[in-house]
């Protein structure tokens, strides 16, 4: 058979050899073609959809001035929302900060993605994802790999993985921002009873978007919370939890609070997969109603 | 069940291949129970390491259709119906047939410093802990030493990274240095050694360890993230090196540098 021996009688496999009898290629191809969609749709809509963040009066040109929201919802990938001039949810009720260069476009998702993007890529879950699917270091267990040199991530480029506790940071104040857009799609403008134009009060209320947005965010929290280094800030840094109290014994706060980060750090694959989908999702329910393309429903 | 084919690998370190035999198995058979028929039968020449068949003494580890496993406890009932194949495991130097020379994972366990705890907390030389603080270094501590980890980790297995200039020290010895390191009453600073001997970077995080683990630990999620998050806040993290810089010039910290140790020669080795 293909087993050759090394003068030291170590047998190594080529490239995508192994005796596994399973479907091994099966779970890295799924993840290739599941980050690869996301990429993609994330890719599309920063570049090529400006605007149907929410959903307005007039749902041909959402430009159009004096476009009210007619709903409470705020597209995922444009939260926080910092500027613009008509939306509830904008930071800043003008269009670019004053100090934008005129001639540079300005497209706010760019630069505020970097940051959920740079958790992802950096979380210790997708690494292990990424490593194997795309990188093949390995394809899978005991199969094997196409080159021989390695650096891990003992040396440049990878060392930068250690950052991933300052994007955690930046993902618990986006946890916020979000917690916050959800809990504003309660809160739905009256419109006119004939004309459909918000009458500018405002009136509890839910809808599907406001259930997928709550949903979205839950799962959100769930991923983030379960973070390695969070984790570890939180109490896993500490080899004594009741020290230095040490002789009373008491389960200290660190220590609830560890538990429970490891409680959802058990299922930080399946948070990292439930939280990616419905991130994309509930973007793209919401630019769908805004395009009117789908009508959202209202439930209250 | 019935007759089934067995294809072992037989050789030594100049070389060897699979040989075919038929096996009688019957119910509640596990995969030890074949080789010790074909030894009986078949093959009195056949090396195979094993002792306590309960799956608590690491002796018996071999790849099971390729997966790293032990042999007493891959009972033949939850293996696909077909052909078997059994070889060694890969990532160790070949003795004879199932059995491996594992001896450069105890030159690596010589590099870890051992277990040193603070002065006891009463006059009659006792410690009080409470049963949270051991409970989490407990789950190291299952560890039999069977050493499929460090067999399927692909730092050690396709890049065999064993001798310096720059070596891994692989799962099974940096969860050691986990119950180590996160026990409560310890004082050692291992962080130095994980870093710059064993290496713990060279870890990509890719979890074949846990997968294949037959005392289930949660090698990477509890050990090696943990302790590579330690060694980001000890050398990497701007933030808590400005504190400790601020911490030297006020004279709140003394810091003691330790010698590193750096791996013995393999006894036995020709070169
Ligand atoms: S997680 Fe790290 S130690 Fe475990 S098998 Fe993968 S590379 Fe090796
Ligand atoms: S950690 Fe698990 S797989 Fe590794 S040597 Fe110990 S028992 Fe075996
Ligand atoms: S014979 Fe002891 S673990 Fe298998």
């Amino acid at each position: 058979m293909s087993a050759v021996a090394t003068p030291s009688g170590i047998l190594r496999r080529r490239y995508g050899e192994t005796m596994r009898r399973d479907a091994w290629w099966l779970g890295p191809a799924l993840t290739v073609v599941g980050l690869t969609a996301f990429v993609l749709y994330a890719t599309f809509i920063v570049l090529a959809v400006p605007g149907y963040f929410e959903i307005r009066l007039n749902k041909q040109d959402f430009f159009a001035p004096n476009n009210p929201a007619v709903a409470p919802y705020l597209a995922p990938f444009h939260a926080p929302l910092l500027f613009d001039e008509q939306s509830p949810h904008a930071w800043f009720q003008q269009a670019r900060p004053s100090w934008w260069p005129t001639w540079l476009p300005f497209n706010a998702a760019l630069l505020i993605l970097i940051f959920p993007a740079g958790f992802r890529f950096t979380c210790y879950y997708y690494r292990k994802a990424y490593y194997r699917a795309f990188w093949q270091d390995p394809p899978a267990c005991a199969v094997g790999e196409p080159r021989t040199s390695y650096w891990g991530e003992n040396h440049w480029p990878l060392l930068i993985q250690n950052v991933h506790r300052y994007f955690l940071y930046a993902a618990i104040v986006f946890l916020v921002f979000l917690w916050h857009d959800a809990l504003l799609a309660f809160r739905w403008p009256v419109l006119d009873q004939n004309t459909g134009v918000p009458t500018g009060s405002y009136t509890f209320g839910i809808g599907l978007g406001t259930i997928i947005m709550l949903i979205n965010v839950y799962l959100l929290t769930s991923y983030t919370l379960g973070c390695h280094s969070f984790r570890h800030l939180i109490g896993g840094r500490k080899n004594c939890f009741s020290c230095p109290v040490n002789g009373m014994l008491k389960p200290t706060v660190s220590y609830r609070l560890w538990r429970f980060s490891t409680h959802l750090n058990e299922r930080h694959q399946l948070w990292a997969w439930l939280s990616l989908f419905s991130v994309g999702f509930t973007d793209l329910y919401i630019r769908l109603c805004a395009a009117g393309i789908w009508h959202d429903l209202r439930i209250w | 069940m019935g007759k089934t084919i067995f294809r072992i690998w037989r050789g030594d370190k100049t070389g060897g291949q699979f040989r075919e035999y038929q096996a009688e198995v019957s119910e509640g058979m596990v995969v030890l129970d074949v080789v010790h028929q074909i030894q009986a039968t078949q093959a009195p020449d056949l090396a195979c390491r094993w002792n306590c068949k309960a799956g608590k003494c690491g002796s018996c580890s071999a790849e099971i259709n390729g997966q790293p496993r032990l042999m007493c406890m891959t009972r033949m009932d939850s293996l696909p119906p077909g052909p078997v194949t059994l070889e060694p495991m890969r990532a160790f130097p070949i003795i004879k047939d199932l059995v491996t020379d594992v001896s450069w994972n105890y030159r690596i366990n010589k590099l870890i410093p051992p277990f040193k705890p603070r002065p006891p907390d009463f006059p009659d030389g006792t410690w009080r802990l409470a049963q949270e603080e051991v409970d989490r270094v407990q789950e190291f501590r299952k560890c039999i030493e069977c050493f499929l980890c460090q067999n399927v980790c692909h730092v050690l297995r396709d890049h065999q990274m064993k001798e310096p200039p720059e070596i891994f020290g692989g799962p099974r010895f940096m969860i050691r240095v986990a119950a180590l390191e996160m026990h409560p009453l310890d004082t050692v600073d291992r962080l130095p050694l994980l870093k710059d001997v064993l290496n713990i970077g060279l870890c990509n995080i890719t979890k074949c360890c846990t997968e294949v683990c037959p005392e289930e630990i949660h090698i990477t999620d509890n050990g090696i993230i943990p302790l590579k998050e330690r060694v980001v806040d000890a050398y990497y993290d701007p933030l808590l090196w400005l504190a400790r810089k601020v911490g030297n010039l006020l004279g709140l910290r003394k810091n003691k540098k330790i010698p590193l140790p750096t791996l013995q020669k393999n006894p036995t080795s020709e070169a």
